[in-house]
């Protein structure tokens, strides 16, 4: 199982598994607002999320947005 | 334990602005920091590359795009179907059902449609027609007050824009390689 650590020169993290979704609000321990969305996807199936997609084939898409 | 060497350059002039040697598989990155400017990459259609967008505090809300294109296309318009079709054998790479878009020649979407299997071969399909587009592609965006993405880019340019906000952001492209 790959586990993928979000970095933005210290100010967001967040230590997920791909596949995850993480919508939860006010996470203490990474440090998530409310209103972010966290996502990892493998690119193995098409999914869309918030303006992303894994339109390419079997590469990972990581992205936080709202 | 493989060796491998990164190098970062910018994007602008590939000026080098870090290197680390330490064995002979090379990883190069190239990186841009922007506001208000577009970031295009001309970038080697056989590889797979990816990009990382970044705007790490929090601040104004910011809206980001990335546009992973091809250009010199030409479509072909079925009027009894009143369709228009794109067909590339890079298009093989994406899943089929992924959203595909037609842009001018500013990069402004002028139509939205989808991938398609036909005759075993992945096709942009559009409604209506769309004669004078030659650039297909797909498109990723993400927004928020400090935005993270990062996304395999699988066709020949990729433009990186800021679509509202003015905000700083950091681009860094690399070459992923293929599966």
């Amino acid at each position: 199982m790959l586990r993928v650590t979000f970095s933005m020169n210290g100010k967001l993290s967040a230590d997920m598994n791909t596949g995850d979704t993480d919508t939860q609000s006010g996470i203490a321990d990474n440090n998530f607002d409310s209103t972010e969305t966290a996502v990892i996807l493998d690119g193995t199936v098409l999914t869309t999320y918030k303006g992303v997609g894994t339109w390419l084939k079997n590469r990972e898409l990581l992205a936080v947005t709202q | 334990m493989s060796e491998v060497s990164l190098k970062v350059q910018d994007v602008e002039g590939y000026r080098n602005l870090f290197d680390f040697n330490d064995g002979t598989c090379v990883i190069p990155a190239y990186l841009r920091v922007s506001h208000n400017h577009a970031v295009v990459f001309p970038m080697n259609s056989t590889k797979t590359n990816r990009v990382i967008i970044n705007v790490p505090e929090k601040g104004e809300e910011t809206t980001i795009e990335v546009l992973d294109i091809k250009t010199n296309l030409t479509g072909v318009h079925d009027i009894g179907a009143d369709t228009t079709t794109y067909s590339d054998a890079l298009f093989m790479k994406y899943h089929a059902g992924s959203e595909c878009v037609a842009l001018d020649s500013n990069y402004l979407v002028v139509a939205t449609g989808k991938i398609e299997l036909v005759s075993a071969a992945n096709k942009a399909v559009f409604n209506g027609g769309l004669d004078t587009t030659t650039i297909v592609g797909f498109r990723q965006e993400v927004t928020g007050d400090r935005v993270l993405l990062s996304c395999g880019i699988g066709l020949t340019n990729m433009v990186v824009r800021q679509v509202s906000g003015t905000r700083e952001y950091e681009v860094i492209h690399l070459e992923e390689g293929d599966l």
